[in-house]
């Protein structure tokens, strides 16, 4: 039933109704918007960025061509996380950077974002997780907190599985060592 | 059932970020006519004729003052008292007639 729906969902989607959008928004926008929350970590990033993933979603409707509930979680995802990933190219210092200068910021960035009344060893995951390079924060990000199949992940970021699976072993291991080391 | 995350955020942040989602693919969905060339010209004709008929009202004001006030003077001269009058052209110089003959 589920899957039937998905499937009519698809279809609504690319003849293209605003109704369709919004439920779509309803399905999906919780997951999306954390998603893009723990890449770029600013509520108000988040926020316009998850706008613009459903406006480009919208207008690039007509490409979709899958017509199962799993290709429009990972189409969705890999609009978000294409716009994320070009936000946090715009925060680098200059253009020969690596995308990946930008972690001292992010991690500056959550000590104000942070929940106060959290879990302090939640907050130290997450420290840790944005401490990370980022094809390995996305990889463990959608694994561990979307719990996506690697397949699906696949789908998103265009990377083998075997590459996948190994960036998010060196992801764990890395994350593993730096708790640690914190708590020493 | 999602993970907990750590991350602050206001009640209703993220039910508002939808609306605002859903609201900008219909703002999407109905664009905004953007404004031809002939919208411009006409925009500018518009405006230009707005700024000469002003500039020509006003321009019609000042003469019409300037008038009024020569006409006021005028009248006021020939109903002022003599001494006024003489007043005023306390420093003609006056020439003997001979003096005016060629």
């Amino acid at each position: 039933m589920q899957r039937e729906q998905s499937a009519n969902v698809a279809t609504d989607l690319r003849e293209g109704g605003v109704g369709c959008f919004d439920l779509l928004i309803e399905q999906y926008g919780d997951r999306l918007y954390w998603h893009l929350r723990r890449i770029v970590v600013q509520h108000e990033e988040a926020e316009d960025l998850l706008q613009d993933t459903f406006v480009r979603a919208y207008l690039l409707r007509e490409q979709f061509r899958g017509d199962t509930e799993s290709s429009l979680k990972a189409w969705l995802y890999k609009i978000a996380t294409s716009l994320a990933l070009k936000a946090l190219q715009r925060r680098k210092r200059n253009i020969f950077a690596s995308i990946d200068s930008v972690r001292g910021d992010l991690i500056a960035t959550y000590e104000h974002e942070s929940d106060p009344s959290a879990d302090e060893t939640l907050v130290r995951l997450q420290r840790a997780i944005l401490a990370l390079p980022t094809k390995q924060r996305l990889v463990f990000n959608m694994r561990y907190y979307d719990e996506l199949p690697f397949e699906q992940i696949s789908e998103i970021t265009g990377d083998s599985v075997s590459t996948l699976k190994t960036n998010y072993h060196y992801a764990t291991k890395r994350i593993k060592e730096q708790i640690t080391t914190i708590e020493l | 059932m999602m993970k907990q995350m750590p991350y602050r955020i206001e009640e209703g942040a993220i039910e508002r970020a939808k609306y605002r989602a859903k609201m900008a693919v219909r703002e999407a969905a109905n664009p905004t006519p953007a404004p031809t060339h002939r919208h411009y010209a006409l925009r500018w004709v518009f405006s230009t004729l707005t700024i000469a008929a002003t500039l020509a009202l006003a321009l019609f004001f000042y003469i019409d003052s300037q008038k009024m006030d020569f006409e006021a003077f005028v009248a006021e001269m020939h109903q002022a008292p003599l001494d006024v009058v003489n007043d005023m052209t306390a420093d003609v110089i006056y020439y003997a007639e001979e003096e005016n003959q060629l």
